[in-house]
């Protein structure tokens, strides 16, 4: 079986590593666009901050029989004869296929784009570009517009390096994708004590360079100054490759549940996906990194032959912020359903119940068992009887599991 | 290879393995800190210790960006390397069981590393719900152990049918 893989992260090299113990007779080639060998991509704050110690840490582990082809940026893929097709002038047929090809940042002004000045954080070279514009502006803050999860933590590591930044934000919060105004409050005041400023309800219209440093416009007329400007506004499916084939895509590739596309022996996991939700039941894009992993494995597993069904999926985050662990799942930021808060100076509960199940939370701070939470989530379990707690941040497996006297005796 | 061994029906709930896993990789007696957990269940005057699982693709280790996380082939053990490690903390949240979990300021991550080969925690289970054990007697064992239940529930449906 010739098993082709485009894209070489998080989801790619997992599905290689599955297709290796799984058809170790297959032909596994992986394409990879960049030039440089794949390293982990949700590390990159972390090495701006200094807490991945070693650059080549940052790299992750070598597929061990797959054959990996760096620089081939694949530009057709002709589903009719089974082959794809590169920017280099190549061809590689195959029997399966996967797409992994992630997804790049988006941003929304068109006027900004492409400009020099305006930096992104999605590859390696980003933050060496970020690194350089730190060691050469005369002005050291930078301007971060948008304050979702990737700005955040960049101002994270910022703070870490003590250098001040500036939230320019359209909405009138942070993390407002994820966390409700009461989480966002505790997080914010914890981003201002550490070097943040924040201006909201604003959208930058201009950037103008001035010597080392950059001139950012906003909307209100006034204008601030930084060492370069950090757009962070989400990201969206690498999909362009794909216009003149017939694989289904909205937002992303829209996949079944066993990870295949709308094209037979054609699949799709990451970034680059929207699957099913299984807290809102709808087809939405899960940018994450365990979520890939898990996608790759079944879209591998799948690819090998067997039939794995994909497990619905569920939005969760995890997030070192200004000191503090924030981590939020399901429909966290909305107060539906049953509802239970708890906050006590700085630390912010909240868990979201449905029929008595997990459907979303928000810890600012005091959750003992991350996992248990998501697992229990993911599979639904009644927690009615555990909302104590739950609350409290308390949740551990076992709970779940009570060993009744039957169990003990057979 | 030698494997952490769980009895819970020996379990007496008296959580002196939480203070010793504390007090061998910490040097303080802080239950937060150890990497065994006893969970009581006191409706039913059950207590059921859990600890890692030494999974063999683990979900911590698959997730870790940095390959800080890696099973060691001849231990068993899924090791963190704290020198990789930069705390983002994916593995506690890929761990279904809450075996790698956080340390009591809620920051550092943790998880059981068979105190290297000698676990701290069987020293002090006297009730013997603990044991570190080599794979092949704990299959023996568990074969053993299996088949005399059934042979008590053989007959007692022959019992019955009499």
């Amino acid at each position: 079986m010739r098993h082709v893989i485009v894209g070489a992260s998080a989801a790619g090299l997992n599905a290689a590593r599955t297709l290796e113990s799984l058809d170790p007779q297959g032909e596994i080639t992986i394409l990879s666009a960049e030039e440089v060998f794949p390293y982990s991509k949700m590390s990159l704050p972390y090495l701006l901050s200094n807490k991945v110690k070693k650059r080549d840490y940052l790299f992750l582990p070598h597929p061990s029989k797959a054959k990996l082809l760096l620089g081939q940026r694949v530009v057709n893929i002709d589903v009719e004869r089974k082959k794809v097709e590169t920017a280099q002038n190549k061809t590689f047929s195959y029997d399966k296929l996967l797409i992994a090809t992630g997804a790049e940042p988006y941003v929304p002004d068109m006027e900004l784009e492409g400009s020099p000045l305006v930096l992104t954080v999605r590859n390696l070279s980003d933050m060496d570009k970020l690194k350089d514009k730190l060691n050469k502006s005369d002005v050291k803050r930078v301007i971060l517009s948008g304050a979702g999860l990737v700005n955040s933590e960049i101002a994270d590591a910022l703070a870490e390096l003590n250098i001040p930044g500036t939230f320019v934000i359209r909405s009138s919060r942070m993390l407002s994708q994820i966390v409700d105004e009461e989480g966002s409050e505790i997080i914010a005041e914890r981003a201002i004590e550490s070097g943040m400023e924040l201006i909201t309800g604003e959208s930058i219209t201009k950037v103008q360079e001035e010597g080392d440093h950059v001139n950012v416009f906003l909307s209100s007329g006034k204008v601030i100054q930084g060492s370069c400007v950090v757009v962070g506004k989400g990201v969206k499916p690498s999909i362009d490759f794909l216009e003149k084939t017939p694989i289904k895509c909205d937002t992303g590739i829209l996949v079944n549940e066993y990870m295949e596309t709308s094209v037979k022996d054609v699949y799709a996991a990451g970034d680059v996906t929207e699957s099913i939700d299984l807290i809102s039941d709808e087809y939405e894009i899960h940018a994450l990194w365990p979520v890939a992993m898990e996608q790759a494995r079944i879209a591998a597993t799948n690819m090998a032959g067997y039939s794995w069904k994909y497990p619905k999926e569920v939005s969760r985050n995890i997030v070192n912020l200004f000191g503090e662990v924030v981590f939020t799942g399901g429909i966290s930021k909305e107060d539906a359903y049953d509802v239970y808060k708890e906050k006590e100076g700085r630390s912010y509960h909240k868990i979201l119940v449905r029929d008595g199940k997990l459907v979303g939370f928000i810890f600012v701070g005091g959750v003992l068992n991350p996992g248990v939470y998501l697992a229990a989530m993911k599979n639904q379990w009644d927690i009615s009887h555990l909302l104590n707690e739950a609350i409290k941040g308390a949740l551990s497996y076992s709970m779940f599991k009570a060993p009744t006297r039957e169990v003990v005796n057979i | 290879m030698k494997v952490l061994m769980l009895d819970q029906a020996k379990c007496t709930g008296c959580r002196a393995c939480e203070y010793a896993c504390s007090f061998e990789h910490t040097g303080k007696f802080n239950p937060l800190d150890s990497r065994i957990k006893v969970n009581e269940f006191w409706e039913d005057l059950t207590f059921v210790p859990s600890v890692c699982l030494q999974c063999e693709r683990a979900y911590c280790e698959e997730v870790c960006p940095t390959s800080a996380l890696t099973k060691n082939p001849e231990t068993g053990v899924v090791e963190l390397n704290k020198e990789k490690c930069i705390g983002c903390k994916q593995c506690i949240v890929a761990c279904p069981w809450g075996s790698i979990k956080l340390d009591h300021t809620g920051k550092e991550v943790i998880k059981c590393d068979n105190c290297g080969g000698d676990p701290a925690c069987i020293k002090v289970c006297y009730p013997g719900a603990l044991s570190y054990e080599e794979v092949e007697d704990i299959t023996n064992v568990k074969v053993q152990e299996t088949a005399t239940r059934l042979k008590e529930i053989a007959k007692d449906l022959v019992k019955g049918g009499a």
